[in-house]
């Protein structure tokens, strides 16, 4: 063999390997059809996994109201969060539930690509069927609202979508990272995606999981997020329930900045999830 | 003079040492932090009350609450100038929507002047400090880093 040709085959075979690792994976979902939607248990779940406080237009101080246009500062670039009201045109309104259900949980949109990560869906990818069907048949309720997608500010090469698929095969179909089997770690890891702000990341943007919830600077840089492991957290599982419910902390402090939105949130939850949430970051061994 | 009048400002003490601004430089900064502990520290009595962590006094209540009142008043003077800090938690926009600010501080002195009125049992403890919360949480959700 020359080498011209070892070359050549050696070229086939990396392009045929990168194609294969960041090709758009989407989990079954034909099982989703056997099942019957709660839009009650779907508002809540709503709630839970926080859709609002990202896709909400923030100008019209309506969480129903889901045409997007928030941006958010990365290393990687700016992202501004897509309309995913029921309008045809500028949502989500001609989805099936199947297209929900990749998006949600395998980051893939209808036309078979990856989203960027900037949505959580390796923590949604934890969502159960009977939640994900719920959530659908909640968001079939939602109003439509006209609003035209801000396309994303990224710079090459992070602006290949294509390229998100390596990203997942270092980052997504992760395990549980504690207390699986749990409401708290439900809440936490799947719905509630803490960890996205609360813990660091590596220089790929993926968390880096042995420092779980200690913290992290904010995605554009200019702001730290406290840690909620028990190992520099204090406070007792009552004191973080009570903030989850009312916003204070043990010294009547107020929450503020992006974490009010997601006390907004808290707030709308059984007394008992804000509890499982609490005793999940309490019980955090580190 | 009763001892129990002694107690609302005498909170003001506590609640600055429990939130330490020794590292603040600007006065006016430091003056801002100091109002909002205190507004922390009658919080903090209400709070014990409502929590059955101390008992319920009524006069003691009513108390924290004027002087909430009384500090909320004082907010928007506070917070006209726009000097910074390294330390400040005030973000910017108080300043590009000084109106607005006025209007979530004015809810807050608001909400003190209704609990206030109507206030006259342990049963109104919970729904004043829901009221106190909400509009804390209201102004800090825009205006606080």
């Amino acid at each position: 063999m020359s080498l011209k040709t070892a070359i050549f085959i050696f070229i086939l075979t990396a392009w045929g390997t990168y194609l294969a690792l960041t090709s758009p994976r989407v989990t079954e979902t034909k099982q989703l059809a056997t099942l019957t939607g709660d839009p009650e248990n779907g508002a809540y779940v709503f709630t839970a996994a926080g859709c609002a406080s990202c896709h909400m237009d923030k100008a019209s101080n309506d969480r129903l109201s889901l045409s997007g246009g928030q941006a958010f500062v990365t290393q990687f670039g700016t992202f501004y969060a897509p309309n995913v009201s029921m309008s045809g045109t500028d949502g989500i309104g001609n989805w099936t539930l199947e297209h929900f259900a990749a998006a949600l949980r395998d980051g893939i949109n209808p036309d078979g690509q990856h989203y960027f990560p900037v949505f959580p869906y390796t923590d949604y990818a934890k969502m159960t069927d009977q939640d994900v069907v719920d959530l659908w048949a909640f968001w079939r309720s939602l109003p439509a609202v006209e609003s035209a997608n801000v396309a994303h500010e990224i710079s090459f090469p992070f602006s290949m979508r294509r390229n998100i698929g390596l990203w997942k095969w270092l980052y997504a179909d992760t395990p549980y990272v504690s207390q699986q089997g749990t409401r708290g770690a439900y809440l936490v890891e799947a719905l509630g995606h803490c960890a996205q702000c609360h813990t660091p990341r590596d220089p790929f943007g993926g968390l880096d999981v042995s420092r779980w919830m200690t913290g992290a600077p904010s995605a554009d840089g200019r702001a730290n997020i406290p840690p909620i492991a028990p190992s520099e957290l204090k406070w007792s599982s009552e004191e973080i329930a009570e903030y989850l419910q009312s916003g204070f902390t043990p010294e009547y402090d107020m929450v503020g900045g992006h974490m009010a939105a997601v006390v907004e949130n808290t707030s709308r939850l059984t007394t008992a999830d804000r509890n499982a949430i609490a005793t999940y970051l309490t019980n955090l061994e580190n | 003079m009763k001892l129990k009048w002694l107690f609302a400002p005498l909170s003001l003490i506590i609640a600055t040492t429990a939130f330490a601004h020794e590292d603040v430089k600007n006065p006016t900064v430091k003056a801002r932090m100091m109002a909002m502990s205190n507004i922390a520290g009658q919080m903090k009595t209400l709070g014990g009350m409502a929590k059955g962590a101390v008992a319920f006094d009524l006069e003691q209540a009513k108390a924290a609450l004027a002087e909430i009142e009384k500090t909320a008043k004082t907010v928007p003077a506070l917070f006209k100038d726009n000097e910074t800090d390294p330390k400040s938690e005030a973000l910017p926009a108080i300043w590009s929507n000084y109106a607005d600010f006025t209007a979530k501080s004015d809810a807050m002195t608001s909400a003190a002047a209704n609990a206030l009125t109507s206030f006259a049992s342990q049963d109104d403890l919970v729904p004043s400090m829901q009221a106190l919360g909400g509009s804390c949480k209201g102004c800090h959700s825009a205006y606080r880093k």
